[in-house]
């Protein structure tokens, strides 16, 4: 990428017409406000633009100063304001990246307009939005470029159709306020520029509620996980564990991203049904009678019942219902067989069995009245009862993801 | 001005006004569905785990969202109360499951008394870790504590009232919302086992010692009117 930045900025230099000094005051106000954006970044995390308002003022620059101009700009704002801002904390790849990312689309956008017919070029307002679309195409190409070349099979998310449409209307947006900067510029209006740090500044609001909202429902799940801990001390300090060899097994089982975190979830939360039994009963050191067997097993519906007014996790509600399903249909609560059962549910019952099985990684954790099995015994445990209590398929793919975690 | 400009300038008007809109009337109002929705799902718990003893929920919410209003709280104070309303007994957890589904509270022993009115503490302690719900903690700690410690008289159907942790606030030193969840959590108990004539004593006789005499003078009214709807709707 720094070969790229090295070409562009080299066919800039050869080709662009010299700084132009006329609209001197507008251009030191777009690199005020190009700065004072650059100190507010918008948190938008999972698709790795980095968001800023910064580029409509960029483009006002590349009209009032010149292409060049723009240049010299993105490298202060890329280059030398990160330095100046946190000069211990670094990091000088992604600094590198960054700059050689922001000044090939400088160049490429720069070009455009140097090589775009008077018509285009001349007017402010057209010229400023021509080098806005032309740099964020670059940079979402770019982006995305380097984003796949960092991708391992399974650990990046994709991008859901929401999240595509979201980004147009925010590229459309954000052509919009390019458009309003050079209208600024034609009409030296000076507070146009100001005004638009009005809608910014609420998008910016609007991405924290939207960051509250996640933030709200991971601790709902770590609320309730640690309501599961103080009511039954001795279950499940294995939890983050299962969760993550679910989410693997999820992904390797073809899930789509955003399912696999959901599957992940569902395995944090799969026993909190357990809340409501009694702890005598599942701590009991002996075999269980009849009577305590089913006040136990209804842990599952218990659970159910417990997530069900939550919308976000409404998708997961059955599947903890049905986490002790086995493919032969001789599981509870409702004697599901075979494909009738969710695969998430499937994987939660190899996962969990596992878990219990093995008992923690050092047998610390042990189930009261079972020994703990090593890893090789329980997988073979899980091979030996694939198609009656287990999915053979979610048992398979189990055993690949646990040699890939080097578990095996 | 050209007719370019003024379509552009005109957009963005448009636009900032959507996105208003859709922060804080949309956004806002969907994350804070959110957040009480999950709440419920503790109290959920709370309720499978000790089905009698918490059957009142809807109750207590109604009750608290009412009284909240009519003593004036603060839109901030209201929400600390409808968190602590539905995270109150998320400290039972600890409490052993055979004590309050197996033995009837009067029976209980002192020690095991101790246990149960450590559940507002075990809560408290459990939701300050938790930053967001962090700020309901200390209304859910005193949402047993009396008003007046020195005077309290005697519990639901006999029982002795709920001890006072002896270094806690006590007064209007208690936060309102403590006072509020105190209150409406021992009525919504009353009705359901002593009906409305238990409630009318309950209210006059705790006036002042467990409750806040304030707030059971909005209490009653409110109480009465219902009441008076219910018997205008016999035909």
């Amino acid at each position: 990428m720094g070969l790229g930045a090295l070409l562009g900025v080299a066919a800039l230099l050869l080709t662009a017409p010299p700084l132009d000094p006329a609209h001197r005051l507008m251009t030191a106000l777009l690199f005020g406000c190009a700065i004072a954006s650059e100190l507010l970044p918008i948190p938008f995390r999972g698709t790795g633009l980095r968001v800023t308002l910064s580029l409509p003022f960029l483009a006002g620059i590349a009209y009032a100063w010149g292409p060049l101009g723009a240049l010299l700009a993105e490298l202060i704002l890329a280059g030398g304001l990160p330095l100046l801002l946190s000069p211990r904390g670094i990091h000088w790849t992604r600094w590198t990246d960054n700059l050689s990312l922001g000044l090939t689309a400088v160049s490429l956008a720069g070009l455009a307009l140097v090589h775009s017919p008077e018509w285009l070029s001349g007017d402010p307002v057209t010229a400023t939005t021509l080098f806005a679309a032309v740099f964020a195409a670059v940079n979402a190409v770019l982006v995305g470029v380097r984003w796949r070349s960092r991708r391992t099979a399974w650990r990046t998310p994709t991008p859901r159709s929401s999240d595509r449409i979201g980004l147009t209307v925010a590229g459309a947006v954000y052509l919009l306020c390019a458009a309003a900067v050079g209208v600024a510029i034609d009409q030296r209006q000076p507070l146009i520029l100001v005004l638009l740090f009005v809608p910014f500044v609420e998008l910016r609001r609007a991405m924290l509620l939207v960051a509250q909202q996640r933030e709200q429902a991971y601790e709902t799940v770590a609320a309730l996980m640690l309501m599961l801990r103080r009511a039954h001390p001795y279950s499940h300090g294995h939890l983050e564990r299962v969760a993550n060899l679910a989410e693997r097994a999820a992904q390797r089982l073809g899930m789509p991203s955003r399912q696999a975190q959901l599957v992940r979830v569902a395995a944090l939360l799969h026993d909190i049904g357990k809340i409501a039994i009694n702890e005598r009963i599942l701590d009991k050191p002996s075999r269980l009678t009849p009577e305590e067997f089913d006040h136990v097993k209804q842990h599952a519906l218990h659970g159910a019942a417990i997530l069900t007014d939550c919308q976000r996790y409404a998708a997961i509600v059955p599947w903890i219902k049905w986490h002790h399903e086995r493919p032969d249909g001789t599981g509870y609560p409702d004697g599901l067989a075979g494909d009738a059962i969710p695969l998430p549910s499937r994987i939660i019952a190899v996962v969990d069995a596992f878990d219990a099985m093995v008992g923690g990684e050092d047998g610390a954790e042990q189930r009261p009245y079972r020994q703990p099995k090593t890893i090789a015994e329980a997988v073979v445990e899980l091979e030996d009862c694939a198609g009656t209590q287990f999915d053979p398929r979610v048992v398979q793919v189990f055993r690949a993801v646990l040699v890939e975690e080097g578990i095996v | 001005m050209e007719t370019a400009s003024l379509v552009v300038l005109g957009l963005m008007a448009l636009v900032t006004t959507l996105l208003f809109v859709w922060t804080r009337v949309i956004l806002q109002r969907q994350v804070q569905r959110e957040a009480l929705e999950n709440y419920q799902a503790f109290g959920r718990a709370v309720e499978l785990r000790f089905p009698a003893y918490a059957g009142d929920t809807r109750r207590i919410l109604d009750l608290t969202e009412r009284l909240g209003q009519v003593a004036g709280l603060t839109p901030r104070e209201r929400r600390r109360l409808a968190i602590a309303a539905r995270l109150r007994d998320i400290g039972l957890c600890t409490i052993p499951y055979s004590l309050l589904n197996e033995k009837p509270e009067i029976l209980w022993n002192p020690e095991e008394r101790e246990t149960f009115y450590a559940h507002p503490f075990h809560g408290a302690n459990m939701v300050e870790q938790l930053p967001l719900l962090a700020d309901a903690a200390t209304a859910i700690r005193w949402h047993h504590q009396p008003f007046d410690p020195d005077q309290t008289g005697e519990g639901p159907l006999g029982t002795p009232p709920a001890p006072a942790a002896p270094d806690g606030p006590r007064g209007k030193d208690l936060p309102v919302e403590a006072r509020i969840l105190a209150l409406v959590t021992e009525i919504a108990f009353a009705e359901r086992f002593e009906g409305a004539a238990g409630v009318r004593q309950r209210l006059e006789s705790g006036r002042g010692r467990q409750f806040d005499p304030d707030l059971c003078d909005l209490l009653r009214p409110m109480l009465d009117s219902e009441r008076g709807e219910r018997i205008a709707r016999v035909p």
